[in-house]
């Protein structure tokens, strides 16, 4: 095609979503002046006046509209996190059972497959909550699981004192480690962050231990203090996400790791490579091309079906912001138009990360086999 | 050239969706029925009974409006709503007026686009909790649970009220009364907060009824109102006029049974009311006797409150600030002539 007709293909394509999308923003201006509905972001800064119990950040009622959007956001990412870890190595597990010849196993794997996939999300979150809040005992009977208390109020942890700027060091070390030294820079960053923040923590837990400063679960009135409090809400909403996601991804698994040519299973047999090795040197490496791109589909839709969760109360962006906060000031199109961005760019980063990943074994698949 | 062809288009676009303002009641009259907003589902307010038919407070309203219009309560086609989808469906015209325990305040009468037209509930957050508690009060209640519906007046008020005193509690949001209720008689929360007419009608739907407790304080004024859109003066007022009617019928006392009575010989106040100024009622669109329609179809607001409240209810409430202002009352309606 030559290129002056596809460039005004193209510019009248653009011309073509730009008059549509002038026209929408250009009625809803004429409609809401009509109606009298003022729009404006400055309820932004006003004052939310409610508390939200679930949250990373220091929040109090006095901070603003804002605010609640961020506690929110936080909240969503922190259970979509969760929730995709434990439903890709469920998925995993699930899918390895569903290839072993065992017949009971692979029956149960299948059965779990097709029950979990098929009952809508809504009902698996609901059924999750009620069954921990009505059937975990009340908080004076709570069970005592090592030093936790678990009990129809959630999960109450011991807390102990951590240090950030510890953290801040360790990473710093591990960074100049991965710059300098040969060994340590062949390991992915990502790896070393992560093992970087688990070591921080165990260690800190191990310090805090043998200084006595652990802090146990005590019940003071209504309250329950020195404790990392899991509320039930978060429960509920993670067990639904993980094992209905998980039957996805346990079929996405199977169906990366039957892509694989029988040959290469049979030459790493001939080569006297171990079940072990078999997986993580030939197998896994190979299929992960096939695996990340519906993977990533079914990441973005953890993120998405996350905001079920205001059903059960859990305070995430689309329950807090475009609950509470629109119903306090009334902003529909704004809080509307906030929330599907918010949506919009997590989605997308997403898709970016895992597009980079899964270039980098496209790349290193493409040139292996060439 | 294109950028006039564009700007003639948008000339074109914003002049057809200019589209001129029929009124609202000569709307409803041509479609055949009135549609009206209710809860999805509060005991005393609105709900659907076991025949598939709306009852309840609010819902009496919708009929006694349809009454007015129509002369016949039952042309009304309800839309249940959840607190959250309340508004936007009066202002997408969804719905022609909203009837569903709404409290009237500053911010949602001035910013919305909409208007309250007149009170038909004094009502006060109220706090639930079960008796083996023990708590009194709501102050006892300092580091609790409290599981509320999210998107109303009730996360500010009790925000308010705890902090003034220097009190802690922990809030649990809920989208939906019904998984309230079930949260906290699973025991996640320690107490459920709402309005108290509502707290009322969900005690009676409770378990063990007798073995909760509404605690005496009411920590916020809620004044409940008919919501209608702020383009319509005139339909406004008749929803106004339409709640004052079933006042004016208890303070002349003509019920839905000695109406046929009170026609044949009126006194002057009485005529007044059942056969209004002509003039006066063809400019909100109604006939010169739509207050025997509404009594006829609902009866007085007396009647109205009993049925759904009072003494024909499961709830036995009193009239407390919902009576007559002659019995002590806060309702009080303009005269009618």
């Amino acid at each position: 095609m030559p290129y002056w007709k596809s460039f005004s293909i193209q510019a009248t394509i653009v011309c073509v979503v730009l008059l549509v999308l002038g026209y929408a923003i250009h009625n809803l201006m004429v409609n809401t002046y009509q109606l009298g509905i003022t729009v404006g972001f400055d309820f932004l800064w006003q004052t939310a006046g409610f508390p939200i119990s679930e949250q990373w950040l220091n929040f109090t009622p006095k901070d603003s509209n804002a605010m609640v959007w961020l506690v929110g956001v936080v909240n969503l990412v922190v259970v979509s996190l969760c929730s995709c870890i434990t439903a890709s190595a469920l998925g995993f597990v699930i899918a390895l059972a569903s290839m072993t010849g065992n017949r009971f196993i692979v029956f149960t794997a299948r059965g779990y497959i097709e029950i979990f996939r098929n009952i809508p999300l809504l009902l698996q979150i609901l059924f999750w909550y009620n069954l921990w809040i009505n059937k975990l005992p009340q908080v004076r009977s709570s069970w005592h699981l090592a030093y936790a208390w678990v009990n129809n109020r959630g999960v109450f942890l011991p807390v102990f004192p951590v240090h950030a700027e510890v953290l801040l060091g360790m990473l710093l070390v591990v960074l100049l480690a991965k710059h300098f030294h040969k060994e340590v820079s062949r390991i992915h960053g990502f790896t070393l962050v992560l093992a970087t923040v688990g070591l921080w923590w165990l260690g800190s837990a191990l310090w805090a231990w043998k200084m006595k400063a652990f802090a146990f679960p005590t019940i003071l009135g209504f309250k329950i203090e020195n404790a990392w409090h899991i509320h039930p809400e978060f429960i509920g909403l993670w067990l639904g996400l993980s094992i209905y996601t998980g039957a996805f991804c346990a079929e996405i698994f199977r169906s990366g790791l039957q892509a694989i040519p029988s040959g290469q299973i049979e030459a790493s047999a001939s080569l006297g490579l171990s079940t072990w090795q078999r997986y993580t040197n030939i197998l896994l490496p190979q299929s992960l091309p096939t695996v990340i791109p519906p993977l990533t589909s079914q990441y973005v839709n953890v993120q998405k079906n996350a905001s079920l969760g205001v059903v059960v109360g859990y305070p995430e962006v689309f329950a807090v912001f475009a609950g509470t906060v629109l119903n306090q000031s009334g902003r529909a199109v704004e809080i509307m138009g906030i929330t599907m961005l918010t949506y919009g760019v997590l989605s997308f980063i997403i898709f970016w990360l895992f597009s980079r990943y899964n270039q980098r074994f496209t790349v290193w698949t493409s040139t292996s086999q060439g | 050239m294109l950028a006039r062809i564009i700007s003639t288009l948008f000339l074109i676009i914003s002049v057809t969706s200019l589209t001129t303002q029929a009124s609202k009641i000569d709307e409803i009259k041509t479609r055949g029925h009135l549609k009206c907003g209710v809860s999805s589902g509060l005991p005393g307010f609105s709900y659907v009974d076991d025949q598939g038919v709306w009852r309840g407070f609010d819902v009496d309203f919708c009929r006694a409006t349809a009454a007015a219009i129509f002369g016949d309560p039952d042309k009304v086609d309800f839309t249940p709503l959840t607190s959250k989808t309340r508004f936007s469906a009066l202002q997408s015209g969804e719905i022609d007026v909203l009837i569903r325990n709404t409290t009237w305040n500053f911010s949602r009468d001035v910013s919305l686009g909409l208007g309250f037209s007149a009170i038909n509930f004094y009502d006060g957050q109220a706090f639930m909790v079960p008796k083996s508690l023990k708590v009194k009060h709501v102050y006892d209640l300092d580091g609790a649970s409290i599981c509320m519906v999210q998107g109303t007046t009730t996360e500010m008020n009790t925000q308010q009220y705890f902090e003034k005193r220097g009190l802690e509690y922990k809030a649990v949001y809920f989208e939906k009364t019904d998984q309230m209720v079930v949260s906290y008689q699973a025991g996640r929360c320690d107490a459920m907060t709402g309005d108290a007419s509502a707290m009322l009608g969900l005690k009676s739907i409770l378990q063990e009824p007798s073995e909760q407790i509404i605690l005496p304080e009411r920590i916020s004024k809620e004044p409940l109102a008919i919501m209608v859109k702020d383009d319509d003066p005139q339909w406004l007022k008749l929803t106004r006029w339409v709640v004052w009617a079933t006042l004016e019928a208890e303070e002349l006392v003509i019920t839905q049974g000695n109406i046929e009575d009170k026609l044949i010989q009126p006194d002057q106040h009485t005529s007044d009311f059942l056969e209004v100024d002509a003039d006066a009622a063809r400019q909100v669109g109604v006939p010169v006797n739509f207050t025997e329609h509404i009594i006829r179809a609902v009866g007085n607001f007396g009647e109205i409150y009993d049925r759904h409240f009072g003494k024909g209810s499961a709830f036995q409430m009193d009239r407390g600030q919902n009576a007559l202002w002659l019995n002590g009352g806060l309702m009080y309606p303009p005269p009618f002539n």
